[in-house]
């Protein structure tokens, strides 16, 4: 056998499985979205052109399923981004116990999804959660139903999934900030730089090709994300919490529409590839910085 | 004097910022420890306001409980055997292809990595559609083979990726060397680049199995028999009852489920931070 037979026999089963997965769904969805089918009825419906997807537009769910699913990525990311900064900034000087801090940081991140819903479920209870009793030691004396009361139960979730996903941050920061000798803050230390200079001038450009990548993905599978939401509120009270990948869940299998899931699936994917494409360049060209 | 008193504020500040690393890292843990708390309480402990911190009595009750009274076992074995399966096919296939991207020229390889990196941003949701319509096509909604063939499909890109970057690191001189000592590529490969590329190996199986212990959509729509639920499906379904009836149950069964991952990452530490650096897992 060749070496060219023997590298295309290799890529044969990556390629079956990218090529179902990158290249299949998107044009399944699209042609879907073009004909009316149930979930579970076999046959093909009629074709109905785009008119699938002029009812998304025209119903009132995909607006608002819209407008859930850019607060939650906008909250949650922008939370992350914050709390991903201010830990790799504190953690990637030496002290004592740095490491063992470090590895505690990672695990809301390793901790399976459900098992981080279960807890903050618990601690978000209006009657025995932790959350509430922290409230009323400050002073705070109503209970409330930090998931359950349409009014904040959005800003709940964010902050758990912030706690949830912020370590990634941690660790492509730091990653990217081990990779600078400290001579270089004992320099700046000399010429009598403050630690906000120090950020500016020496931190912020360090790390930056790898922010603009972090960010773009963390947007990108927040976006995306469908368990967290859908085990933590199931996309309520009400319509508060349901997302766009939630609303496509409930039209395919709870209204049973396939047609009208891979409609707001056509949509999902414009919104995506806008993105996408911008991490796609962002990424040849840090390769390109970082070598 | 003045050096001195410099010396000691920079002390001061030192201190300072090392105790609010420590109060921010301790509230990053609570949760976890709230849980592991928790699990080790009675009944009524889990229910009492104030909250205890620790618990006052000591109890196993809880994990005896979930153990006994539902199927927590069967769905623990059964998660097992398709994160255990799912890892080891993703571990071959992506070694396999990551270095034929990485040793080979061949139109297509640049769209192919291209590719790969597009359906790291494919939705879940979306691919769930296709999906779903061949197992039931095929008649296999409702087995462990068809959640384990799905599972494969979200951390093989990823693996890919990772793997092709552990082979272009790899000298080429050493793979050259076994070829004229009349070793086939194939030989060359299992025994001299594989075991370099070992970090990586353990990377990508690591990541599948994380991945796919907690995966939760494609168990929701292709699971439908008690036996053969998994974790996540077996808790949210504790969950999901109108009324929990014990809190200490659920968390028992968090501690129990998070148990292997926290072991597997405590081992292998090193790897996986090696691994978030070259590429980035999908969550």
């Amino acid at each position: 056998m060749s070496d060219r037979q023997m590298a295309i026999l290799f890529l044969v089963p990556s390629v079956v499985i990218i090529g179902f997965l990158g290249v299949y769904p998107v044009i399944r969805t699209i042609f879907l979205s073009l004909f009316v089918k149930g979930t579970l009825s076999p046959k093909m419906g009629p074709f109905v052109g785009v008119s699938n997807l002029v009812n998304i537009l025209k119903g009132h769910q995909f607006g608002r399923a819209l407008l859930n699913s850019i607060i939650w990525t906008g909250g949650t990311v922008a939370f992350q981004f914050v709390f991903g900064l201010i830990f790799s900034l504190m953690l990637y000087k030496e002290f004592r116990g740095r490491n063992i801090m470090r590895s505690i940081i990672i695990f809301p991140y390793l901790i399976p999804v459900v098992v981080a819903v279960l807890v903050w479920r618990y601690m978000f209870n209006d009657l025995i959660g932790i959350v509430n009793y922290i409230f009323f030691l400050l002073g705070y004396r109503k209970s409330i139903g930090w998931l359950s009361d349409p009014n904040t139960a959005m800003f709940s979730a964010i902050m758990a999934g912030t706690w949830k996903y912020f370590p990634f941050m941690v660790i492509c920061f730091l990653a990217r900030l081990q990779t600078v000798s400290l001579e270089l803050y004992d320099a700046a230390k000399v010429d009598g730089a403050n630690w906000w200079q120090e950020f500016v001038h020496i931190t912020f450009p360090i790390i930056k090709p790898v922010v603009m990548i972090v960010l773009l993905l963390r947007t990108i599978w927040m976006f995306n994300n469908y368990d967290f939401l859908a085990l933590l509120t199931g996309g309520g009270p009400g319509f508060t919490t349901t997302t766009l990948p939630i609303l496509v869940y409930k039209k395919i299998f709870a209204e049973f529409s396939m047609s009208g899931g891979a409609a707001i699936g056509v949509f999902m994917f414009l919104i995506l590839y806008v993105i996408a494409s911008l991490y796609l360049f962002l990424y040849e060209r840090a390769e390109q910085e970082l070598g | 004097m003045i050096y001195r008193s410099k010396k000691f504020r920079k002390k001061i500040k030192r201190f300072i910022l090392i105790f609010f690393i420590t109060l921010l890292t301790l509230i990053v843990a609570f949760p976890l420890f709230w849980m592991i708390s928790n699990s080790f309480k009675p009944y009524q402990e889990t229910y009492s306001y104030p909250p205890t911190f620790l618990p006052k009595v000591f109890t196993l009750l809880n994990y005896q409980e979930l153990l006994d009274l539902t199927g927590f076992i069967i769905h623990y074995k059964n998660t097992l055997v398709v994160a255990l399966t799912a890892t080891f096919l993703a571990i071959i296939i992506s070694c396999l292809g990551g270095y034929s991207l990485s040793k080979f020229r061949f139109r297509g390889k640049a769209l192919l990595t291209r590719v790969s990196l597009v359906t790291y941003m494919t939705p879940t949701i979306l691919l769930v559609i296709p999906f779903f319509e061949i197992w039931v096509r095929l008649k296999l909604v409702d087995t462990l083979f068809s959640l384990t063939v799905s599972s494969i499909s979200f951390t093989l890109p990823f693996g890919l990726l990772l793997m092709r970057s552990y082979f272009q690191g790899i000298p080429v001189d050493l793979e050259e060397a076994a070829l004229i000592d009349g070793a086939t590529r194939f030989q060359a490969f299992c025994k001299v680049i594989f075991p370099q590329a070992l970090p990586g190996v353990i990377s990508t199986g690591l990541f599948t199995f994380i991945v796919v212990w907690q995966e939760y959509l494609y168990a929701l729509v292709l699971i439908n028999s008690e036996a053969k639920k998994t974790l996540t499906l077996s808790i949210a379904d504790l969950m999901g009852q109108s009324a929990i009836y014990s809190w200490g149950m659920l968390m028992a069964a968090g501690v129990l489920m998070t148990a292997p991952v926290l072991i597997g990452f405590i081992f292998i530490e090193k790897q996986l931070i090696a691994g978030f650096n070259v590429g980035a897992i999908k969550g």
